[in-house]
């Protein structure tokens, strides 16, 4: 093999060394766009402070390979006058958490959900959300 | 050169000092004073007081003396104000018999139903997608106390794990 690149042409050689470079810059190029911190929080639910809690990302728990866990919030609005969201989470198990808000300040929040974020949701005793956290950060992309 | 630029900031500096000796040293050559201390000073201390001295111990607690003793009378008054419209608002009692007469409204029937279905999907257990749809289409026509109401119902159920949650995603 060696001996055969040895006798090649000069046009050869030069395409061989053209491919080899771009070969190598290819993958350097791919190498520094995936570079960064990158978050795979797949679902957990726990507790905090003995109440219920959720977190999870919602690109990497879409891209999980289990098929069953799930993370978000639902917006609800009627004529009749209420306004409100419920947040949800089912892990892997098939464990489930939601809670239930019409806080504005929660709504808000809520309203900043994209495909690339992070949830965190705390529920109280009675069903009603006591926090809800979202993240928009470059490794939840 | 630098001649010429130490001359210039010996010069700023020369202002800067300048300008605060002046903000410091009243117009008329005297130190800086609340009236309640130049009251006191003309008091207490007497004509011996020369312009530019610094104050005697004596006139100074006088004056620290004055000026806590208006502030309190201050504030005293505006605790008399306060306390003045409130007792000129009307008295609340209105309002609370109104309240404990007004009775609740009665339970809409399409929230009784969805009690009563959720006790149902409770004893069974499970909770799924066709008791998602079902409640779904019902909290539309409850009134918003009703909704909240029974929505929390459902959840706290889910997460007592009295029903197994069949569905993706929300409960309703």
């Amino acid at each position: 093999m060696i001996r055969s690149i040895a006798g090649a042409r000069p046009q050869t050689k030069l395409a061989l060394g053209v491919f080899v470079v771009a070969l190598l810059l290819g993958a350097g190029v791919t190498r520094v766009a995936r570079a960064g911190s990158v978050d795979n929080t797949q679902v957990s639910i726990f507790t905090t402070d003995g109440l219920d809690a959720a977190n999870g990302t919602l690109r990497a728990v879409r891209n999980s390979g289990d098929g069953t866990q799930y993370i978000g919030c639902s917006r609800y609005a009627y004529d009749t006058g209420s306004d409100s969201i419920v947040c949800y989470a089912m892990d892997s198990m098939g464990a489930y958490k939601s809670c239930f808000t019409g806080n504005d300040a929660m709504l808000r929040v809520a309203e900043t959900l994209n495909p690339a974020a992070y949830l965190y949701f705390v529920v109280n005793a009675d069903g009603s959300c006591n926090r809800v956290i979202t993240v928009l950060a470059s490794f939840d992309m | 050169m630098a001649m010429t630029k130490t001359v210039a900031l010996v010069g700023i500096l020369g202002l800067i000092v300048g300008a605060g000796a002046m903000w410091l040293v009243a117009p008329d050559g005297r130190p800086a004073r609340t009236p309640a201390m130049q009251q006191a000073l003309s008091a207490n201390a007497g004509p011996a007081v020369a312009p530019g001295q610094a104050l005697g111990a004596a006139a100074m607690r006088s004056a620290i003396r004055d000026e806590v003793r208006a502030a309190f009378q201050d504030q005293a008054a505006t605790i008399r104000t306060k306390q003045a419209a409130l007792a000129k608002r009307p008295a609340p009692e209105d309002e609370t018999a109104a309240a404990t007469d007004r009775e609740p409204p009665a339970p809409t029937p399409v929230y009784q139903a969805a009690r009563a279905h959720l006790a149902e999907r409770t004893a069974q257990g499970a909770w799924t997608e066709a008791d998602r749809d079902r409640l779904r289409i019902a909290l539309g026509d409850m009134n918003v106390d009703e909704r909240q109401e029974i929505m929390k119902q459902v959840i706290v159920a889910a997460n007592r794990g009295q029903i197994r949650v069949q569905v993706q995603g929300p409960l309703f």
